[in-house]
């Protein structure tokens, strides 16, 4: 959240991130050349030392988003995420400068062209092409570190540019697809094949655990619709929400604070936050990804923030909460349900 | 109340969660199937 522009809000957090993210980088090129001097070629221990760490550092950033959501330690890493976004998709391109140097550097055909009409294995069966998973990878990985900048989330608008960012998950299975059927397919010595085994079991694994977590609660159709039931008030913990979906609308959380309810976004206005995987600090919702809060009786962001997000309407029927699942508009004063 | 089904996220991931090792296994067996011949692709020249 920040009251004006600046070119990267850079804070000593910030300096130490990016300061043992490239010092890492330049270690673990360093350790491979080492490690592969000897029997590789210089050329061909640069092309795998770079595309083993891009496919690391890939890794790791989509790690990053459910270790949070498990734990509140991993949050730090969260909000620097998109600086290892970016380092990502410049050693992935590196790995593709160093292809384009000493693969095609001496072909007649342009090296760009080369690589797409070149590849080895095309004409024999089982031979897969990998090269083309490579590049669309590749391609994803520029577009998402070109677009990382607040600026182009402010210009595209928090939903459109969180759903561009979610095709890391598609550029993630090309690079799985990329080295499976590339290098895999030549490799004598198991340390590759386990890596990308461990990688996607333990993402998926990670992935599935955080979902689980974050499971929706289950509102029921109330007798007056389209009032959903929420459930009892001692159902919502202190300072926390219940996150539910309505059919065919926008998730809801609905708040505890202290003695009073109240119901808002569940979606964050900044990058659609998961608002009600948040904590009530101070009177406000904080998002759990970048710290955006709102105030929970109108979902205005405390002054001199101006960042509004939808409530809700909530009544108490007997020792049943009702929700009312239609958005007011964003900013609408609704009295906090004593409950 | 009860709880019901997993977020978008977790969508995502079921369906990583069959094509990752899809891809995985189609690649092992395109390496077993492979003729003895097959040069090795990515090789140093």
């Amino acid at each position: 959240m920040s009251a004006k522009f600046v070119t990267v809000g850079w804070t000593p957090f910030k300096i130490w991130f990016d300061a043992v993210l490239l010092a890492a980088v330049a270690l673990y090129l360093a350790v491979f050349n080492w490690l592969a001097s000897g029997g590789l070629d210089e050329a061909t221990v640069a092309i795998r030392a770079r595309g083993s760490l891009a496919f690391i550092l890939v890794t790791l950033a989509l790690a990053i988003g459910p270790a949070a959501r498990l734990s509140r330690r991993f949050l730090p890493l969260l909000y620097n995420r998109r600086h290892l976004g970016v380092v990502t998709a410049l050693v992935a391109a590196s790995h593709a400068l160093a292809v384009l140097e000493w693969h095609f550097a001496f072909s007649p055909t342009p090296p760009l062209l080369a690589l797409l009409v070149s590849e080895p294995g095309v004409a024999q069966w089982p031979g897969t092409p990998f090269i083309p998973f490579g590049i669309a990878a590749l391609l994803i990985l520029a577009v998402l570190a070109a677009t990382s900048h607040d600026f182009w989330l402010a210009f595209l608008g928090p939903p459109l540019w969180k759903a561009m960012h979610m095709a890391l998950y598609l550029g993630y299975a090309l690079v799985v697809a990329h080295i499976a059927f590339g290098q895999l397919q030549a490799a004598t010595k198991p340390g590759l094949a386990v890596l990308v085994v461990a990688a996607a079991a333990g993402l998926i694994c990670l992935h599935l655990a955080a979902a689980l977590r974050a499971q929706p609660w289950l509102a029921v159709a109330a007798t007056e619709a389209p009032w959903l039931i929420v459930g009892q008030p001692g159902d919502i913990t202190n300072g926390r929400a219940l996150i539910i979906r309505p059919t065919g609308a926008e998730a809801v959380a609905v708040f505890r604070n202290g003695d009073t309810l109240s119901a808002i976004s569940h979606l964050c206005a900044h990058q659609n936050g998961p608002l009600g995987e948040g904590r009530v600090l101070d009177g406000c919702v904080t998002c759990p990804w970048h710290g955006f809060q709102y105030r929970l009786e109108d979902g205005c962001a405390p002054a001199p923030y101006t960042e509004k997000i939808a409530t809700y309407r909530l009544r108490l029927v007997g020792r049943e909460v009702w929700l009312d699942p239609r958005p007011n508009p964003p900013g609408t004063y609704v009295e906090p349900l004593s409950a | 109340m009860r709880r019901h089904h997993i977020s978008l996220h977790g969508r995502i991931w079921l369906v990583l969660a069959v094509l990752l090792p899809t891809i995985l296994l189609t690649a092992a067996l395109a390496r077993q199937n492979r003729p003895a011949e097959t040069p090795v692709r990515i090789a140093p020249p």
